[in-house]
């Protein structure tokens, strides 16, 4: 495998066993994601996308064929070490927000520094500067339930961030939001891909978002119709991209530079 | 493979600990009511059972008192045809797990002091019997009696109007006998005896009056009214008492007694047992119940921290660490409320005893280390029982179904 690539599909089938009987959800999928790509899956409702996801992030063992993230067969590993895979490689954005709803917006997002054996300290610490960097820093101590969608939308990329993690994965993160905080969430994730070089996974239905990517896949009743392949968007036409929506976007305006992490 | 060296470790147990935490505390309703039910059952069991192990203590206590639990009390209901006559004492002396023989012979009588007179016990007795009888002396000297002294007790001055014990020492004291002359075929005579008091013991409700049993063995007694026998060993008592009953003669022992109370207060902890237990199981079961609710609660949650990375040993560790909190939290306040309880037991019982004049203080609630370290046990092993099935459920929660949006 090329070292560039980060993702690679080989022959992924998915069937599900239901009352009708065996529904086929993705069918023989080949396809390949370059390490730093913004990709963008889209097709209709129903076609496959988050079971396509799921996948990919090690939760669902496809019917057959072979995935491969960063250089490992993901499902050649046992449970504990996808479980690792998870905690240590991905992040992970929803379309609903998800919490311990007895940890503060803080410790949320320091949640998977948790789970990767950081002491509390080392967690917070780096939390913080997570949390600042979807420029939240305010919220820190609320119960994230407390706060509006596309605050919890913020603090969900603020915690799918915090562990530097290779690969950024998306389900329809702008699916509950208006147009303004829907932007605000596509800068970040552009950010983070042109900050840290993290590679980005992203479903979704807003068509309108498809020229912030530099890879497309479209994909249809569980099959791939369209794979535009990895290519360099034109400077011209991610800056055209980003003007849209400056207006929106406060979090820019106290970018916080970290290392990433080695 | 190569690149997953770079993965960290997995999540610290104090983590863990900090978020299982967290979660009670965030249910603190819930939280507190299940802790509750776990120290009203742990709090009722140790109490009730220390209780009962307090008072069974003091009670046995009372039984054997000063006395030794090795002698046995030896008398003949048929006297007229048993006789405790010198052979058979010899005989009794002769059996191999005997250590002593005391001989005691008492009759009824009249005593006096200077001009006042008192219907009186008057025992004869061996120095033997004197070391063995353990009789309580509160004033003067008990342990001796040389011929010519006696010992009165309390019952006896308060009969003759003498309320200081201790002038009562060095007087002079004149008994009237009636006794049984044996070597005449048990013809009734009556004699009188004269000696100085040396000591005061309390015994007994009537007057009762100790001499040396010299003085009415040579005025013709010579069968014994009663024995006490030192056994060489408690074990041996009981072995004794049947080889003793074989002349057929009667015996007691404390042990008896003992065996006796000991047998009912093994019912009493045994039913406090099982009214502490009940109420043990309704906290077993609320604890049960609020860990089923939590799970049911946080199906998301778990959902989302298995998809963070999160490993079903993590999630089931959780979960056991949530429910120990519980049940130690419980067995700890637990035996510091029955401690307290018990100590309030204790206060309210001597200031009774005291208001009555008992003058020693009772302990009747004994917290035993062995109880303390039981109870801790045992919340361990409840909290871990009842946890097993929650934490089960929660580790093997799916997180696409648990986060699959409405
Ligand atoms: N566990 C399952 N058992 C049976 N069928 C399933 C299961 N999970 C998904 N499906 C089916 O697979 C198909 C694809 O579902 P999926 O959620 O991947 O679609 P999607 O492209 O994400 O749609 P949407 O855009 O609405 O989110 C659907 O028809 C769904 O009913
Ligand atoms: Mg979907």
């Amino acid at each position: 495998m090329k070292d560039d690539v980060l993702i690679s599909f080989a022959n992924v089938n998915k069937q599900f066993e239901t009352a009708e009987g065996p529904s086929m959800v993705l069918r023989d999928l080949n396809f390949e994601v370059k390490r730093g790509s913004f990709t963008i899956i889209y097709g209709p409702s129903g076609s496959g996308k988050s079971t396509l996801l799921n996948v990919l992030v090690g939760l669902e063992r496809p019917t057959s064929g072979k995935v491969m993230v960063d250089g490992v067969d993901i499902y050649a590993l046992n449970a504990d070490e996808r479980a690792r895979y998870r905690a240590n490689t991905i992040g992970m954005v929803y379309q609903s927000n998800y919490w311990v709803a007895s940890l503060s917006a803080l410790e949320n997002i320091a949640l998977p520094l948790y789970l990767t054996g950081r002491s509390k300290g080392e967690a917070i610490g780096e939390a913080k500067l997570s949390l600042a960097r979807v420029g939240l820093e305010k919220f820190a101590n609320y119960r994230p339930t407390l706060l509006s969608g596309g605050q919890q939308q913020r603090i969900s990329l603020a915690r799918a961030t915090v562990v530097s993690p290779t690969l950024l994965i998306a389900d329809e993160p702008t699916g509950n939001l208006d147009t303004k905080n829907g932007d605000v969430v596509m800068n970040l994730l552009q950010q983070f891909r042109d900050d840290f070089n993290t590679t980005v996974v992203l479903v979704t239905h807003n068509l309108e978002y498809l020229p912030l990517s530099d890879h497309r896949i479209s994909i249809k009743d569980g099959v791939v119709t369209e794979d535009s392949g990895h290519y360099q968007a034109s400077s011209a036409t991610l800056t055209k991209a980003r003007n849209t929506m400056s207006d929106a976007i406060d979090a820019k305006k106290s970018p916080v530079k970290r290392k990433r992490r080695v | 493979m190569i690149k997953h060296h770079r993965l960290r470790g997995v999540i610290k147990p104090q983590i863990l600990a900090h978020m299982s935490l967290k979660n009670l505390f965030f249910k603190k309703l819930r939280t507190s009511l299940t802790v509750l039910g776990v120290v009203i059952g742990v709090g009722s069991i140790v109490f009730l059972v220390s209780l009962g192990l307090g008072l069974q203590k003091l009670v046995n206590r009372q039984v054997v008192g000063s006395n030794s639990v090795k002698t046995i009390d030896v008398s003949s209901t048929k006297s007229k045809v048993i006789k405790l006559d010198p052979e058979t004492v010899k005989s009794i002396a002769s059996l191999s797990e005997v250590e002593k023989v005391a001989k005691v012979y008492n009759f009824g009588g009249r005593a006096n002091i200077g001009t006042s007179k008192t219907d009186s016990i008057v025992f004869g007795v061996d120095s033997d019997y004197l070391e063995l009888g353990n009789l309580k002396v509160v004033e003067g000297s008990g342990q001796t009696l040389a011929d010519g002294q006696a010992l009165v007790n309390l019952s006896l001055l308060k009969a003759v109007g003498i309320s200081d014990t201790k002038s009562a020492l060095q007087k002079d004291l004149n008994v009237n006998v009636e006794i049984v002359d044996d070597t005449k075929a048990g013809a009734k005579k009556n004699i009188t005896l004269s000696a100085q008091i040396v000591g005061v013991i309390e015994s007994g409700s009537g007057a009762e009056v100790y001499l040396d049993s010299k003085g009415f063995l040579a005025s013709g007694v010579v069968n014994a009214s009663q024995l006490k026998v030192l056994a060489k060993s408690q074990q041996s008592v009981p072995e004794l008492k049947k080889q003793i009953e074989a002349f057929g003669l009667t015996s007691s022992s404390p042990l008896d007694t003992l065996d006796q109370i000991n047998q009912i207060f093994n019912l009493f902890n045994f039913i406090l047992v099982g009214f502490g237990g009940i109420g043990m199981i309704i906290a077993v079961l609320g604890m049960f119940n609020t860990l089923t609710i939590s799970l049911l609660e946080r199906t998301r949650e778990i959902g989302l921290m298995i998809s963070l990375g999160a490993r079903q040993r993590d999630v089931r560790r959780l979960f056991i660490m949530e429910s120990i909190t519980l049940s130690h939290l419980g067995g700890l306040i637990g035996l510091i409320g029955a401690y307290m309880s018990g100590r309030v037991v204790d206060l309210v019982l001597n200031s009774w005893a005291a208001s009555r004049g008992v003058p020693d203080r009772i302990t009747a609630f004994d917290l035993q280390p062995w109880i303390i370290a039981a109870t801790f046990v045992f919340v361990t092993i409840v909290g871990f029982v009842v946890v097993y099935f929650p934490a089960r459920r929660a580790s093997h929660i799916n997180p696409i179904e648990a986060l699959r949006h409405e």
